[in-house]
């Protein structure tokens, strides 16, 4: 049985700096990079795909200049991509209302999705999708197995692992363990570059739902004590770290 | 802007693939390179692991046509990937594409049934290749190779020992040069042949491995022909014209050459920058100083001059203008000189800790003398550039 897949992809910078004067995150020039939990939500929806047949799509809420990411992803494996512009900042509710618009005219048998993106940690995209969709939702998979009409899942726990079993349709979130994503070799660049790769509009956003107050990174500031006396140092940290 | 004719001859264009292909490299360089290159410099071997990585990422094949088994791609991609390489482990660079001085000359040289033979397995690194030139008395002077090859039924006896062959302990394919006539008068190039040779061929030998600074890991060994014999489907081009064969590749691999000296200079200027600003001396990071400050902007400023000729060379190659010979002369001589002018630097920077071998800078200074040397000496480079610019200026002038 074949199972068609769309993985939702985020782009998110790669390398962000702390202004040391406002303490706030620096994206001046900074590139952007495909999230790593998305990387291995491409990787699964691929290894689906090898195993089982089936098209993976893979769907952005981003922007035209993130296109060299889908690209990415296509070389990975995936079959085709549809970027939807107009990613501004980061809005659970406004995303997730933007992936509906566009999941619910799509044929699949899953939606496959990191469990939460290495910059905003919301996780709240799955929980949100599966309900509007109105189909089952398998959280933080480290493993995904198929049984026909049904998806298996192996889910971490801290100190457990429970299987679960759904049917088809249904919304998976991954975790980063599940799988290692391949490096894509530049035979399957060079073929990514001839699979179709779709901009579309983002319908308008009815509202502001998320603001951000204030983005700010740590401050830990050290007490610079030094004990001189070897002898004495137990003794004198003990004091130091009793009254603190 | 004699020699060059116009502006667009200084175009150089990369695309979305190149820019993709890069990453991909730079990933399995630093995620299946870096964890083991102080391992390389103490056993002066590449892991299995390493070379099994690169067969399965495709890397063997870079540069060669889906039609011969390999990836595709073009010399911007070639040397993206040496310089991907040689930025973690630059004898990792020379590892991977010196199959390419015998794929390069088969290419172009080869017949298609030795096409079909011998490129698709190394392009899919099942086999390793060696390119056998170089010999005690001749080197960059090719056309003074002693080893003869004398016409027997159907092919040639060949006896002679070349020196430094890279890979040569695990290619399977050898091409090799060696005299099937004597040097007409004036014509010192005329009457050298090239052939590719198998290994377990009766009389041929690798000999003698040799100690030699850099590159640790992938280190030459000398090759003997003792009456090896090599029938003439092996003949690569044509007979007495084996001067074209070999000269024509280093035509191209020295943009190889070039791009694994971007790759050092890459390597040493980013160890600098970064131990310039957290290494602080008189209470503040050492690039406070001038004597430092200047220092790192003059690397930088000779790396993207080097990263720019080799790109350009690399470009022009692509775009089969006659000049890119030219090109990639001024490429490998400039970078080849950059990388071990930076490396020195780095070393400078760094004070005491740049010549501990646990830094990880002064083995980069030890790569880089072989890449002002190999595939054509810089003075050899140079002598090539003036020649070309005498031609083109239509003057008779004797050089070298």
């Amino acid at each position: 049985m074949q199972y068609n897949t769309v993985v939702l992809i985020k782009a998110i910078y790669e390398d962000v700096k702390v202004d040391p004067k406002t303490l706030e995150p620096s994206t001046a020039g900074v590139k952007f990079k495909m999230e790593d939990i998305s990387r291995n939500a491409v990787e699964e929806a691929v290894r689906i795909k090898e195993k089982h047949g089936g098209k993976a799509l893979g769907l952005m809420f981003g922007n035209e200049q993130q296109s060299l990411i889908m690209r990415e992803a296509l070389a990975m494996g995936l079959d085709e991509g549809i970027i939807i512009k107009g990613y501004s900042f980061n809005d659970p509710v406004y995303t997730s209302q933007v992936l509906y618009e566009k999941l619910k005219g799509l044929q699949w048998d899953l939606v496959i999705m990191g469990y939460s993106s290495a910059d905003s940690y919301t996780a709240q995209l799955a929980p949100r999708l599966s309900s509007m969709l109105n189909v089952p939702l398998i959280g933080n998979a480290v493993k995904l197995e198929f049984n026909e009409k049904k998806v298996v899942a192996t889910k971490s726990l801290d100190e457990y692992m429970i299987k679960v079993e759904s049917d088809l349709p249904a919304v998976v979130s991954v975790a980063q363990e599940i799988n290692t994503p391949r490096i894509p070799p530049l035979l399957q660049i060079m073929a990514a570059s001839k699979k179709p790769l779709k901009l579309e509009e983002a319908p308008p956003a009815k509202g502001t739902y998320y603001k951000v107050i204030e983005h700010k990174a740590y401050v830990s500031s050290r007490k610079k004590i030094i004990f001189e006396d070897v002898n004495k140092g137990v003794e004198e940290i003990y004091k130091v770290l009793k009254s603190s | 802007m004699f020699p060059f004719n116009e502006v667009m001859d200084f175009k150089i264009e990369m695309t979305d693939e190149h820019e993709l292909f890069r990453k991909s490299i730079r990933e399995f360089a630093e995620s299946k390179v870096r964890p083991y290159v102080q391992k390389v410099e103490e056993t002066n071997e590449i892991p299995q692991s390493i070379i099994d990585g690169a067969r399965e990422l495709g890397l063997y094949g870079v540069g060669v046509p889906e039609k011969y088994g390999g990836q595709g791609g073009d010399m911007r991609t070639l040397a993206i990937l040496t310089e991907e390489l040689s930025r973690v482990l630059p004898s990792l660079g020379t590892m991977v594409t010196v199959n390419h001085l015998f794929l390069i000359p088969l290419m172009i040289f080869g017949t298609e049934e030795q096409k079909l033979k011998y490129i698709p397995p190394v392009a899919k690194g099942e086999k390793f290749a060696a390119h056998a030139n170089t010999e005690p008395g001749a080197g960059s002077d090719v056309a003074g190779i002693q080893t003869r090859a004398e016409k027997n039924n159907n092919g040639y006896i060949i006896n002679g020992r070349k020196i430094f062959i890279t890979n040569s302990e695990r290619a399977q394919y050898f091409i090799l040069s060696a005299r099937t006539s004597s040097p007409e008068q004036g014509k010192r190039w005329k009457g050298i042949t090239t052939f590719i040779a198998e290994k377990g061929m009766p009389g041929l030998e690798i000999g003698q491995k040799f100690k030699v600074i850099g590159l640790r890991g992938e280190q030459p060994n000398e090759v003997i022909f003792n009456n090896l014999y090599v029938p003439d489907e092996n003949i690569v081009g044509k007979v007495g014209e084996g001067f074209k064969v070999i000269v024509t590749t280093y035509d191209y691999s020295r943009i190889i050459i070039a791009a694994q000296a971007l790759g050092i200079a890459q390597g040493v200027f980013e160890l600098a920058f970064n131990y310039s600003i957290e290494r602080k001396a008189f209470e503040k990071p050492i690039i406070g100083f001038e004597g430092v400050a200047f220092r790192i902007s003059d690397m930088l400023i000779k790396l993207e001059t080097a990263r720019l000729l080799v790109y350009w060379a690399a470009y022009l190659a692509d775009m089969q203008k006659p000049l890119f010979l030219m090109a990639s002369s001024m490429a490998k001589t400039y970078a080849t000189e950059v990388a071990e002018e930076l490396s020195d630097m780095a070393i400078k920077i760094h004070g005491g800790a740049g010549v501990d071998s646990a830094t990880g800078v002064e083995r980069y200074l030890r790569d880089s003398v072989i890449t002002t040397i190999y595939e054509g000496t810089n003075d050899i480079q140079k002598l090539t550039i003036a020649k070309t610019l005498l031609k083109l200026a239509s003057r008779s002038v004797d050089i070298g």
